[in-house]
């Protein structure tokens, strides 16, 4: 399958159903999508000293992060320029040197080849200077958030995130001391279905009443719990329940592929003395007005295309990993709010847990359902829709657009810029 | 109530815990949970916090219950079909109680479960925290589950282990 006839599987208002399931395409993914753009590395806190590293995949490729003796960070290749093998097998660590455990060549933190056993066999030619740990060509932060790109041109990080760097803003801002920090460990989890169906169920408002229609009712125990669907329950689609506040919350979509939707109506409950105490350290540092400011974005999620997600306000972000085309495997990090009292990372934890533990209640069936997509759309070809919405799009203030929670903008932007970067473009700057 | 705990009685007490999971008693099963009975399934080797750090289940009652009225539910995805799952529990061990009228143990699991056309196996170490019911009959303060692979990459998870 050529470019060509892939930019043929995309339609302002459908999507063909090969694009979640030909490897063909996936190869094409990484090449001219994930090789492309600028992918989160690590965040600035989890490699604090000298040497820290944590290991990450970029477009498929192991990377470890590590940070220098000058205080930078080098994105390095995680493979012995002697005979391939992975040089550390670490998650995270310390290490001032990094020795291949197959034949004992060694790098220092900056990937230099600083040791090479039996070195007297290799002949005159052999030049340790060239054999480095090869770095990844790009790499740039913004507000302690680390990104890599393993393209050697292209636009810069912040011309990447163009209006999405509010993403990351909007974490940042509402720690009293202005930083964050991973804290709290991280939720694992991995599903049968290709990437793509995780990165529009985090823009879907249109989805949480049925597929999650039995924890909702869980949480509401006097809901009626029938199997059969009767013309009540029809009619209430048909009408969509709770349109009112989907056309509340919005969606906003931004060039690049990027987009957030609005909050939920969710009470996120805070002792008085805790909330008090926090609105006063805001307010200490930003004053009134700022505070103010910084605590009126009311976002759900929000994505950094193509395989970021913040839960801003709830210190979470989820980082996506394409393994190939029907397997893809999810990190859930969450953040400590330097400066907020302790029942806010207390929250944050217990917000984690219920959204993306592996056992959470709302996250569960969304996995189920994508591998039911994946297979579905493997045996039965066809196209799919994401016309919801479609020409009522307004723009919105900052070059994106903007349409009501369930409307499918998201979505069609992110096939958009799909498109355009397996056609071998890059899209446009907001 | 007599001091030290009969071996075999908490040998029964966790044959039928683990029973009444494999049947899908999850009322019965919640039932044998302390008022303020805690279910614990860590997300890391060695957690002892889970309040600040994120667990894999951390269900006090009230979430406990939560998840028993979703797994009754007739349009839970995540479960149609409905999985099957038998527990084997062995390398029962109890230690020296801590208090009277606590009996603290110790025991390995091994689950396999059929969900959604796929088979899993999990394994695990478990450490219980009992408190004397009755003549030979327990409530669990704590259920503690280490999953062997508790770093891996894990699928959804629906059934308590």
């Amino acid at each position: 399958m050529e470019p060509r006839e892939i930019s043929e599987l995309v339609r302002d208002d459908r999507v063909h159903s090969r694009v979640y399931t030909d490897p063909a395409i996936f190869a094409w993914e990484r090449e001219r999508l994930f090789a492309r753009v600028w992918l989160y590395l690590c965040h600035d806190s989890q490699i604090r000293a000298a040497g820290d590293f944590v290991r990450a995949t970029l477009a498929g490729v192991p990377v470890l992060a590590v940070r220098q003796q000058d205080g930078s960070i080098k994105a390095l290749i995680n493979r012995c320029a002697h005979r391939g093998a992975e040089v550390c097998q670490h998650e995270s660590g310390r290490l001032l040197r990094f020795r291949c455990p197959y034949h004992g060549w060694t790098y220092a933190a900056d990937g230099r080849l600083v040791g090479v056993p039996m070195r007297a066999g290799y002949g005159t030619d052999f030049d340790p200077a060239k054999l480095s740990l090869q770095p990844v060509p790009r790499l740039d932060s913004y507000r302690g958030f680390v990104f890599a790109s393993l393209a050697a041109d292209g636009p810069g990080l912040r011309d990447y995130l163009g209006p999405m760097a509010s993403a990351i803003d909007d974490m940042v801002d509402r720690a009293p001391d202005g930083e964050v920090e991973v804290a709290g460990g991280l939720h694992r989890h991995a599903f049968h279905g290709n990437w793509k169906l995780q990165m529009e169920n985090l823009q879907d408002y249109a989805h949480p009443a049925f597929a999650h229609e039995s924890s909702n009712a869980a949480a509401r125990p006097h809901d009626r719990d029938r199997v059969e669907l009767d013309e009540d329950d029809i009619m209430a689609a048909n009408r969509g329940a709770d349109m009112a506040w989907m056309e509340k919350a919005g969606v906003v979509a931004y060039p690049g592929g990027h987009s957030y939707i609005g909050a939920l109506p969710l009470e996120q409950p805070m002792p008085e003395a805790a909330e008090r105490d926090y609105l006063r350290a805001l307010t200490a540092r930003h004053g009134e007005a700022r505070a103010g400011e910084i605590l009126a974005v009311q976002r759900h999620v929000a994505i950094v295309y193509p395989t970021l997600a913040f839960q801003s306000a709830l210190q979470q972000i989820k980082v996506i990993v394409p393994v190939s085309v029907d397997y893809t495997e999810v990190y859930v990090y969450c953040f400590r709010l330097k400066g907020a009292p302790p029942e806010y990372h207390r929250a944050a934890v217990t917000f984690v847990n219920a959204a993306n533990s592996p056992a959470s209640l709302i996250l569960t069936d969304d996995l189920a359902i994508y591998d039911r997509a994946q297979q579905a759309m493997t045996r039965a070809p066809g196209w799919l829709r994401f016309g919801c919405g479609l020409g009522r799009d307004v723009p919105d203030n900052h070059g994106g657009m903007q349409g009501p929670g369930y409307s499918e903008l998201a979505m069609r932007n992110q096939f958009a810029t799909w498109r355009t970067y397996l056609a071998g473009g890059i899209p446009r700057a907001a | 109530m007599s001091a030290a705990p009969d071996p075999a009685a908490v040998a029964a007490f966790l044959y039928r815990e683990a029973r009444l999971l494999d049947e899908r008693r999850f009322e019965e099963w919640r039932d044998l949970f302390a008022a303020d009975g805690v279910y614990w399934v860590p997300a890391r080797a060695g957690q002892t916090d889970p309040l600040h750090e994120v667990s894999i289940f951390y269900d006090d009652p009230a979430m406990m219950a939560a998840r028993i009225r979703r797994l009754r539910h007739p349009r839970i995805h995540a479960e149609t079909p409905e999985s099957r799952a038998v527990r084997s529990v062995s390398n029962i061990e109890l230690l020296p109680p801590a208090e009277a009228g606590l009996v603290e143990a110790r025991s390995v699991l091994a689950m396999t479960e059929f969900r959604a056309g796929r088979q899993t196996a999990y394994h695990g170490r478990v450490a219980w925290r009992l408190v004397t019911a009755a003549e030979g009959d327990f409530r669990i303060r704590l259920k503690r589950v280490d999953l062997v692979n508790v770093e891996g990459m894990h699928q959804g998870m629906t059934v308590p282990f």
